[in-house]
């Protein structure tokens, strides 16, 4: 008896054939045009139900996650537990949060810091050279001005100048001008002694900032950005 | 009470300065006051305070980004750190309300919450990589094809699978019918491992074919369900 002269398959052989050749299956698809796209059909219907149906009833990620935190509202929280009861895909994401929160530390390991701060929108920004006073705006280059310091972060340029005050003696006045900082956006500076702030002040169109009456010391200046900081650490103001 | 009274009377630039100064002695493992980090997430979650929420972006950038690197997924998940951080970043911001802040006591808690939402942020990639959809896009309506996945996005996508699954419920008769379909299209599995998973609901793995022949035979004739579905079948 030829294959095609055999009972045609039922819909459960065909499918069982999808998943795991049934050589019987195969030989009797050879020589019957209607079996086989009967089952072409059948491998459709089961691709479309599959992609529209993949993880319908799962919980998001975030919920997960929640759960596994004890953050889920209660309502909640009983629903995904049954539901992680019969599904082993939300049962690995979990055992994946678990061992993930138990291997990654919240601080990273003391030798990776300076690693992750270079590739932070946090930047440290580094003394470069003394500038010469032609460098300066004309705005900031005075006959008797000291060379002002250069620092370098990135792209970003910041030549920083530290006067007495005239106006009050015993004070310094602190000038600058930012270049090659414009993907930051606005930005004002600010700046800190010992913890505490001493000062801000907006950066101006052209880059430019000032800041007056401050007393001696070794400052930390920040120039702050929406999406990042460029920080200039023991700027000596008054030496 | 006066110590949390002249916390939120400190200037947001002072605070966040200070958070710095803390949270630098914190990955330095000394000892920190952990509370000017706590107020600024407070104010960021709580006041709602957008100039706290980008403080607390650039403060923790860089640890989350080194979270990402760790995450044993990463290398193989196709999205790239900046991406992952944002993410993880925005899933804080939509799924923390000043109601919900009030369960966490202490900042590492915060970070943990973090830290979490990076592990959702791959496993949302890792899951897309894995759709059916995604590996057959022809299934996609217009709308979805090509599309840079979103929080939004994925939520609705998301509703909009629970819609059908509730729709494919209600035409299904039994609970072993419910096993099949929903293991099968929901969750992937073969037949053989449906048997394995929900041991002792099915005689055999003909079982379990014989069951998916006859819902497929009627959920393909139900016409409600072929406008759902949009069946090419």
């Amino acid at each position: 008896m030829s294959p095609i002269n055999k009972p045609h398959p039922t819909d459960a052989e065909l499918l069982a054939h999808l998943d795991e050749a049934e050589p019987e299956v195969a030989a009797h698809l050879e020589g019957c045009h209607d079996c086989r796209e009967r089952a072409e059909r059948l491998r459709r219907l089961e691709r479309q139900l599959a992609a529209k149906l993949d993880r319908a009833d799962c919980p998001s990620s975030l919920e997960l996650g929640e759960f596994h935190l004890r953050v889920l509202p209660s309502e909640r929280e009983a629903s995904v537990a049954r539901h992680l009861a019969e599904c082993p895909r939300c049962r690995r994401e979990v055992a994946q949060l678990v061992a993930y929160q138990a291997q990654a530390p919240l601080a990273p390991e003391p030798g990776l810091l300076d690693r992750l701060f270079e590739g932070a929108r946090v930047l440290w920004a580094r003394r470069v050279s003394r500038a010469t006073a032609a460098a300066l705006a004309p705005a900031y280059r005075g006959a008797e001005a000291a060379a002002p310091a250069i620092y370098q972060a990135e792209e970003a340029r910041l030549i920083i100048e530290a006067e007495p005050d005239p106006a009050r003696p015993g004070r310094f006045v602190v000038t600058g001008l930012v270049t090659g900082a414009e993907a930051l956006g606005a930005a004002e500076v600010q700046l800190w002694l010992a913890g505490e702030p001493a000062g801000r002040a907006p950066v101006g169109e052209v880059g430019d900032f000032a800041l007056e009456g401050l007393a001696a010391g070794s400052y930390t200046l920040v120039l702050a950005a929406p999406g990042a900081e460029i920080r200039v650490r023991n700027l000596v103001v008054g030496a | 009470m006066a110590h949390d009274e002249n916390l939120r009377l400190l200037e947001l630039a002072a605070l966040s300065e200070r958070c710095a100064r803390q949270t630098e002695l914190f990955f330095q493992r000394q000892p920190h006051n952990p509370h000017y980090c706590h107020e600024l997430w407070r104010r960021a979650i709580v006041d709602g305070d957008t100039r706290a929420w980008e403080r607390l972006y650039t403060q923790y950038h860089p640890l989350v980004a080194g979270w990402v690197r760790r995450h044993s997924a990463f290398a193989d998940c196709g999205d790239d750190i900046h991406h992952l951080v944002n993410c993880a970043f925005e899933k804080m911001w939509f799924a923390l309300d000043p109601s919900k802040f009030a369960q966490f006591a202490d900042v590492p808690s915060l970070l943990r919450y973090l830290q979490m939402c990076v592990h959702s942020a791959i496993l949302d990639a890792v899951r897309r990589a894995e759709d059916p959809a995604e590996v057959a896009p022809e299934t996609l309506s217009d709308d979805q094809a090509g599309s840079a996945p979103t929080v939004e996005g994925a939520v609705l996508g998301r509703l909009q699978r629970q819609e059908l699954w509730q729709a494919v419920l209600a035409r299904l008769a039994d609970e072993r019918e419910r096993l099949v379909v929903y293991g099968s299209y929901a969750l992937g599995l073969t037949p053989r491992e449906l048997c394995a998973e929900y041991a002792g609901s099915f005689a055999d793995v003909k079982e379990v074919y014989r069951i998916k022949e006859n819902v497929l035979d009627r959920l393909r004739r139900d016409a409600g369900l072929a406008h759902l579905l949009a069946w090419d079948a």
